[in-house]
């Protein structure tokens, strides 16, 4: 393939949602069945075989009594189709998601992420930058996808052919792993193409570190240079990392400034704390309380057990409904209020217990540094959402000021 | 452990020995070949067979079925699976077996087939209105499969030796490491590192709802049918529907008060039979008691079997269905799953009542012997029991149904044996695995794959052969070993400063070269000659890489500092005593070590090894402060014995030989991670899971079993450290005493006899106890006589020679000595006792006062040995007659003063304690002797601040005006007044004869955090 194309089979095509599909994943219709949920099921609540959790405490118990409501059957058979072998987030708790978890985590820990900041803030100055007084980016595809794309080949040690190919594979196996709930075939082949993509990228520049013994310091080479994992252990968790690292980023971003543009005044005080990167990403987390990047996590009962008082079947879908959760009044106090100082320990916004989002120590940075650098311009609008598959693609946003 | 079947065959009362015979010869134990089969008839899924037992049971005497009797075949199992599957598969392995007993059943056919005629003849037991056969089952390890079980008892067996493996010294999580290592090179255990099976979770909470709505479905529904019958037929024969309504209610109101008056009738009838119910006190005959007790104690478990008959009669035909309804219910949502109370030794047991009979049988199949089943039952269960038993004929007498019975042990017992039957066949598909051993090795191999972090490897590891940690029992192997007694016999030391650098590799590679000199523990054998205590300013934790968002969970003052404007006004440093003049500490110390060793020579090893890695990366020189050799007892320069008065930590070897209730205190007061006084754990600093990849720091949350997973909650980083206050306090000694010899002279008339104003009596006025440690409280005018004193000693010595008594232990430095073992047995303020005064001497010694080499300037001349310290200040001293309010040491520790014999306050005094674990700092020439003064807290404002701020200088401690500490106050003119019989005495206004020559506020980590930061 040419440098510079993209093998149209693995993008994933704009589509006309139908009805149901776009109130579903609308921002009213969440943030209302949340506040709903969270004031009305004090006790999970079964419909058929699946049981909604939405207390908080119910949730983290939920997440946290991993042996009971696990993952494996949730996630497990997609991530192996896509990744060409297992990962800690299709894992259930055994001797292996030990020993890859804490190799992942230990690498992580070592990656030099003040270097990853710079080169964050660096990346934003320079999009930015090109955007003039009055001018207008998307703040998905302008900006922060791509950023994000590049924030993770500097992490993850790839490129891919070129930057588009890289986000739409990425992206494509994102959605079937995590996302394709009603198992549509086409973006299960789309992911499955996408994934042999992946998997190939990362086996060559393996192999090339290997050769040439330049291990590197990023996230691939603290892998590498552990030990712990071999050559296709490596792989596969570069690939399972990488997976979720850019358009949940990307999502984050658009969804916070579409709640933050629906609120002039939220937006005003946003924006007064453009510059403070701890209470932005206060921010950050509250207007995902309104629109998450994901409003619930599902896990299957392995045995008979009860939560909440409720009673559990083996083998019930059991769905922690975390954006519910986080207007549970008595962990949020005034839960329709935003507000930034809020006990960061609280939020689910990257889930809880034993398989939390990995990618989060960058998370934390990443979202409020491109939300931060936007509301510093003066966002004076923000258009709607063009929405791809279940991500939000484009949206046209407005900035008062120039460069600085 | 899904099926528990029972399998009832008819036969003739004649032939209930041949059937004997033939379960003779399936054996109990069961035959080799028996045993085998059943053994080898597992399912894939690993489903077998648990228990089996069968029983030719003779008529209880009710069957009326004329000559036959009404004998049965009993066989009864336990099984995995549906209860079909499990006849099927016993069949298919000893249905050869089996089948001829069954032969000789009265409705056998012969071309039926094995299996069918068991199927056919399984029993259905419960308790409601409608169950011919009144019975209850109990599983006591439900869920587990038969080959689950065996095969994690072979893993248990595996792991135990590969634990043993590791070597010393190996973390928890590196160990278990270890043995993942083992298991995964063993083909026939691999299979435990798979994702395990979650554990039974506990009792659901109680609903009462949902019990009520049970008990009307079981008991009340034939009222209910009634009540609509009413409705029905008064609607239909009236047409009117209001009428059926009404007459609804109506018959409710009826049956309402019929079943009240029916339960009055019952109860009242229950009540009156229970005073004339027959009872039975035969001893077991000698033959069957022995043909039994042949068949026990084989096994780790033991088969029971008892046969009685139910008495006759509605009360108790209802009370026997009740009583189940009401154990299910129990077992059900109160009691922990697998257990009956809080008896966990049965692995399955049932109560069956033989249909077409009134006869109850009762099956178990229990850990342990006999004896110690039932001894659980009388202790433990008895309500049930009797609850159930006393429907039986001949049980011991009872009351109100479930009180009585079988809290008259020996005669319940007698009642058992004497139901018993010999059980002639019964098989257990695992002999050596009792269901203690059934739930640790479900829980070692869940610990095996699941668990994650060091805390939970450290509780696994204590699945062999030790119990879970309660939550205030100390780490004792975590937390530095200055701790637990200020390290007195190791009596040389020096306490040094250092700085760190600001590169993060070098700080901790400086910490990395401190930790293996590091002491911990509790006890003298730390098998080396110096030990180092290690400190850290919240400079050095930042410096090793400890977060904002961790550092800020560090109490406030530590971080703030001691040196703060805000801190010196709390502390007194004002004036001569304001940083600005002190030697060291101005600009807080990053670290502060503290080399304690047996000898000079073990110090100065120790100093120049960490010399050497200071050097090596890059640090200058310490401050360096020499130390005293400590003594015993330890005396302070103004020439008091020092150290009197310590709390003590609850769990530390010293709270086993010193546990004066008024002294002793929970760990959390002191150490962080454990409950307080008040029985809560304070809050503490955490750090993010992320910063701690390999799981090695403690954890803020405890897994419960490993069912739930805590490796992405908080590190409890503050975990068995303890905040160390320092305090360099330079004494006038010269000033002190001749402050107390000028007084003296100018009040030697101001008081009556028994007083004697001499100097050391002011001086004790001042401190609160006289210089040889005895206390003002109980000895007002005079130390504690001599002779007394001797006379202990003696004591003492001849308990010291039978091997009694080890006070060395307690020497350390700032350790009272033996003091609450020993009282004062005369009391001077009554007159019983009276020794003679010292006398007042020259130069500002007192009489006879040779120096000692406890202290430079020490002036007394026989040191204390006796300090007496298990008084209350209001209670017995409630005018501060003997003790002044303002005494140094009534300051600081005012025990009950403020609400006199109120154990509450001595509680809330406690709660501002400190450990003291000072010693002398050595002067250089012509600088005046003092104190190192260092002190532990678990929360420096609550303790060491607020006994400085609102006990020692504040002017206004409980009613007193313009006073201050008079020893610690640093504000020269401070007045005092002694309280007396006959009216106050007040001194002249003090002197500062303290002053403070530098200090800081240090956190001593636990040796994980330790660890961490030295990324050890």
């Amino acid at each position: 393939m040419d440098a510079s194309q993209v093998d149209s089979a693995i993008v994933t095509p704009p589509r006309r949602a139908v009805f149901a599909e776009r109130i579903l994943r609308s921002q009213r219709a969440q943030s209302l069945a949340a506040r709903v949920a969270a004031r009305l099921l004090n006790r999970p609540l079964r419909l058929g075989t699946r049981v909604f959790a939405a207390r908080h405490a119910q949730v983290r118990e939920l997440l946290c009594r991993d042996l009971d409501f696990i993952i494996a059957p949730v996630n497990e058979a997609k991530i192996r189709e896509v990744n060409d072998g297992a990962f800690i987030l299709g894992m259930d708790r055994s001797e292996r998601l030990e020993r890859e978890r804490r190799a992942l985590y230990a690498a992580l820990e070592a990656v030099d992420l003040g270097r990853l900041r710079d080169g964050i803030k660096a990346d934003i100055a320079s999009v930015l930058g090109a955007v003039p007084a009055g001018g207008e980016i998307d703040i998905v595809g302008g900006y922060a996808r791509p950023i994000a794309a590049r924030t993770a080949q500097r992490l993850f040690g790839i490129t891919g052919p070129n930057e588009r190919m890289f986000m739409e594979v990425v992206r494509s196996v994102f959605a079937h792993t995590f996302l394709n709930q009603a198992d549509d075939p086409a973006v299960r082949d789309r992911a499955i193409r996408a994934g042999a993509y992946m998997a190939g990228w990362f086996a060559d520049e393996i192999a090339r570190r290997r050769a040439s013994g330049a291990l590197g310091d990023d996230f691939m080479g603290q892998l590498l240079r552990q030990g712990v994992l071999d050559d296709d252990g490596v792989r596969r968790t570069l690939g399972g990392m990488l997976v979720g690292s850019i358009d949940t980023t990307a999502t984050c971003v658009a969804k916070t400034l579409k709640v933050a543009a629906r609120d002039p005044d939220l937006l005003h005080a946003m924006s007064r704390d453009a510059h403070d990167l701890r209470r932005m990403d206060g921010w950050v987390n509250e207007a995902l309380r309104r629109w998450p990047h994901n409003p619930v996590v599902l896990r299957k009962a392995a045995a008979a057990c009860t939560l909440g008082g409720r009673a559990i079947k083996a083998g019930d879908s059991v769905i922690a409904m975390t954006q519910a959760a986080m207007h549970d009044e008595s962990v949020f106090p005034k839960a329709a209020r935003m507000d930034p100082e809020r006990d960061r320990a609280a939020y689910l916004h990257m889930g809880w217990g034993l398989h939390p989002c990995s990618g989060r120590p960058v998370n934390r940075f990443q979202i409020p540094m491109l939300v931060g650098a936007l509301l510093a311009r003066g966002v004076a609008g923000v258009g709607t959402v063009d929405w791809v598959g279940p991500f939000p693609d484009r949206i046209m946003a407005r900035l008062r000021e120039g460069p600085r | 452990m899904d099926s528990m079947v029972t399998i009832v065959a008819p036969i003739r009362e004649a032939d209930v020995p041949a059937v004997e015979a033939l379960l003779d010869a399936l054996g109990n134990p069961p035959n080799p070949r028996i045993k085998a089969a059943l053994d080898a008839a597992l399912d894939p899924d690993g489903a077998g067979t648990h228990f089996m037992s069968m029983h030719a049971i003779p008529d209880g005497g009710d069957a009326g079925s004329g000559d036959a009797g009404a004998a049965s075949i009993v066989f009864e199992f336990t099984a995995d699976g549906g209860a079909d599957r499990a006849v099927e598969r016993i069949a298919a392995a000893i249905g050869p077996d089996i089948q001829p007993i069954f032969e000789r059943a009265r409705d056998w056919r012969g071309n039926v087939g094995l299996a069918a005629y068991l199927k056919n003849h399984r029993i259905d037991i419960g308790w409601g209105l409608l169950s011919p056969n009144p019975g209850l089952a109990h599983a006591g390890t439900p869920g587990m499969h038969v080959g689950r079980i065996r095969k994690e008892a072979a893993l248990a067996q595996f792991v135990a030796k590969a634990v043993e493996a590791g070597g010393r010294g190996v973390r928890p999580i590196d160990r278990l490491a270890a043995v993942r290592k083992a298991v995964a090179a063993s083909d026939e255990h691999r299979w435990s590192l798979e994702p395990p099976p979650p554990p039974l979770r506990d009792a659901r909470p109680v609903n009462v709802f949902a019990l009520a709505a049970s008990f009307a479905a079981t008991y009340l529904w034939p009222f209910a049918l009634l009540l609509g019958a009413i409705f029905l037929i008064a609607w239909i024969a009236t047409g009117e529907f209001g009428e059926g309504v009404e007459h609804f209610y109506k018959g409710l109101v009826v049956i309402g008060l019929g079943l009240l008056g029916f339960a009055a009738w019952a109860y009242f009838t229950l009540r009156k039979l229970e005073r004339t119910d027959w009872t039975d006190d035969r001893a077991v005959r000698a033959d069957l008691l022995a043909e039994m007790r042949r068949r026990e104690n084989h096994y780790a478990q033991n088969h029971m079997v008892s046969v009685t008959v139910r008495k006759p009669g509605l009360v108790r035909w209802m009370t026997i269905r009740l009583i189940f309804w009401v154990i299910a219910q129990l077992a059900t949502n109160v009691y922990r799953p697998g257990f009956l109370g809080n008896i966990s030794t049965i692995h399955a047991a049932r109560w069956i009542t033989v249909p077409g009979t009134r006869n109850l049988v009762f099956f178990s199949n229990f850990g342990g012997s006999w004896e110690s089943y039932l001894e659980d039952f009388i202790t433990r269960a008895h309500g049930g029991l009797t609850g159930v038993w006393s429907n039986s004929i001949g049980f011991p007498r009872s009351k109100n149904l479930v009180q009585d019975g079988a809290t008259d042990g020996e005669r319940f017992k007698r009642y058992a044996r004497h139901s018993m039957i010999p059980t002639r066949f019964w098989y257990c598909a695992y002999p050596d695995v009792t269901t203690d051993h059934v739930r640790a090795n479900a829980s070692i191999r869940r610990g095996l794959a699941g668990a994650l972090t060091n805390d939970e490897a450290n509780e696994w590891l204590a699945l062999f052969g030790s119990a879970e940690r309660p939550e205030s029992t100390l780490e004792t192997s975590e937390i530095q070993c200055l701790v637990f007694g200020g390290l007195g016999f190791m009596k040389d030391g020096s306490a040094l400063f250092y700085n760190l650098p600001d590169d993060e590799a070098r700080a901790r590679a400086f910490v990395r070269g401190l930790y293996p000199h590091v002491g911990f523990g509790d006890g003298r054998k730390l098998g080396r000659d110096a030990v180092l205590t290690v400190a850290l300013g919240p400079g050095a934790l930042a410096k090793l890489g400890l977060p904002d968002e961790c550092l800020s969970g560090f109490a406030a003052a530590f971080l703030e500092g001691m040196s703060t404007e805000a801190r010196t006004r709390i502390l007194g440093d004002v004036g001569r005593n304001a940083p600005e003049g002190w030697q060291w500490g101005q600009e807080p110390y990053d670290l502060a070590l503290l080399a304690y060793g047996y000898d000079e020579d073990a110090v100065a090893l120790l100093t120049d090894a960490i010399g050497e890695v200071a050097r090596a990366n890059g640090i200058g020189e310490p401050h360096l402060i020499a130390l005293e050799r400590t003594k015993k007892p330890a005396i302070e320069p103004f020439g008091f014995v020092d150290g009197v008065s310590q709390p003590v930590i609850r769990g530390s070897y010293q709270s086993y030989r010193r546990n004066d209730p008024i002294h002793l205190v929970e760990p959390g007061e002191f150490i962080i991670g454990y409950p307080d006084n008040r029985g809560n754990f304070p809050p503490e600093p955490e750090l993010s899971a992320l910063a701690d990849p390999q799981n090695r720091l403690p954890i803020a949350e405890r897994s419960r079993d490993f069912g739930n997973s805590v490796v992405e909650a908080p590190r409890a980083v503050g975990r068995n450290g303890t905040y160390l206050v320092i305090r360099q306090l330079a004494q006038d000694v010269d000033g002190f005493w001749r402050y107390c010899e000028e007084e003296a002279e100018r009040l030697k008339d101001r008081l009556p006899a028994p007083y004697d104003m001499t100097p050391e009596y002011l001086a004790a006025k001042l401190v609160g106890r006289w210089p040889d440690g005895s206390s003002l409280v109980r000895n007002p005018y005079y130390p504690f006589p001599r002779e007394h004193e001797q006379r202990i000693e003696r004591r003492s010595n001849r308990e010291n020679a039978q091997g009694f008594s080890d006070t060395t232990a307690i020497a350390a430095a700032g350790e009272p000595v033996g003091s609450e073992t020993v009282r004062p047995d005369s009391n001077p303020d009554v007159g019983t006792s009276i020794a003679s005064p010292p006398q007042a001497g020259t130069s500002g010694a007192m009489p006879g006062a040779a120096q000692t080499d406890a202290a430079p300037d020490a002036r007394r001349t026989v040191p204390a040995r006796y300090s007496d310290n298990d008084f209350l200040y209001g209670t017995e001293d409630p005018q501060a007659n003997r003790c002044p309010i303002g005494a140094h040491i009534r300051r600081a520790n005012p025990r009950d003063t403020l609400a006199p014999g109120d154990m509450e306050q001595v509680g809330i005094s406690n709660r501002h304690r400190i450990l003291r674990v000072g010693r002398l700092y050595r002067p250089e020439p012509g600088e005046q002797p003092g104190l190192f003064f260092m002190c532990l807290n678990g929360d420096i404002e609550r303790q060491f601040e607020f006994i400085q701020q609102t006990w020692l200088i504040s002017p206004a401690f409980h009613g007193l005006v313009g006073e201050q500490d008079p020893l610690t106050s640093n504000c020269d003119g401070s007045g005092y007044v002694m309280p007396s019989h006959d009216g106050p005495v007040r001194l002249k206004p003090l002197p500062q004869f303290v002053k403070t020559l530098g200090g800081g506020y240090f956190f001593m980590p636990g040796r994980s955090l330790l660890a961490w930061l030295a990324g050890v």
